[in-house]
């Protein structure tokens, strides 16, 4: 299932896939993959994009 | 003893210490991140089945007289391992495990196109000379294990590109 959340939050920072992996210490084929729901982060990644984003895990990665 | 043997059994000898030497790199695991080392475990496991998987056919097709009397085990043995080189390769690069964050895919390029060349090279002096690949009407270690070089590391380099046009259109987007 795709992240549209992750998708949003980083558009809203004006951040692209790249400076987003680079902020979190990823590549950007990781948040790429995260985006495209081809791949579950961990529990440490998450917390990474979200301290990044400013954004809460519910925001994130919570489903509805 | 015979002399091809002993080649044989250096080369494998050789690809047992690269083995160990890049599992010991990696258990370092720098450079990679946590997708990644996912994706090169699965990696590895289909490289590993896949291993298991020609050593077993192997071993079948040379119970069979015909065709033992035309290929000999040595390049059976090397072909296996070519072949799992290669699906290994493929599927990490595939699965954007196989280089490492911030590592140029352009110097993997390089390292391929330097194996293929001199190997081709060889084996179209082969073909000019005895204008066969064949040794005694064999498939042999000699001049047969160059082919398998250039294939492997052919289909590697593809990938490798296919790889690259494909990264760089979803940078884009």
């Amino acid at each position: 299932m795709k992240n549209l959340k992750l998708k949003a939050a980083r558009a809203a920072m004006d951040m692209s896939q790249e400076q987003l992996a680079d902020a979190c210490g990823v590549s950007r084929q990781t948040i790429s993959a995260i985006e495209k729901g081809d791949y579950n982060p961990t529990i440490n990644l998450c917390i990474a994009i979200c301290k990044v984003l400013g954004k809460t895990l519910d925001e994130l990665f919570w489903g509805d | 003893m015979d002399l091809s043997n002993v080649v044989i059994a250096v080369v494998i000898l050789a690809c047992i210490v690269m083995v160990l030497l890049a599992t010991r790199y990696t258990t370092d695991q720098k450079g990679f991140d946590e997708m990644q080392l996912k994706k090169r475990g699965d990696a590895f496991r289909i490289g590993f089945f896949t291993l298991l998987a020609c050593v077993l056919l192997m071993l079948f097709l040379n119970s069979l007289d015909s065709f033992a009397e035309k290929v000999t085990v040595d390049f059976m043995l090397i072909a296996s391992i070519m072949i799992t080189a290669c699906v290994f390769g493929v599927y990490s690069i595939w699965k954007d495990a196989f280089f490492r964050m911030n590592e140029n895919p352009k110097t993997y390029l390089g390292i391929c196109f330097a194996v293929v060349f001199p190997n081709a090279i060889v084996l179209i002096g082969e073909l000019k000379q005895h204008g066969t690949l064949l040794k005694d009407g064999k498939v042999t270690f000699t001049p047969c294990g160059n082919l398998l070089n250039v294939v492997t590391f052919t289909i590697i380099a593809i990938t490798i590109i296919i790889k690259m046009i494909v990264n760089r259109r979803e940078e884009k987007e």
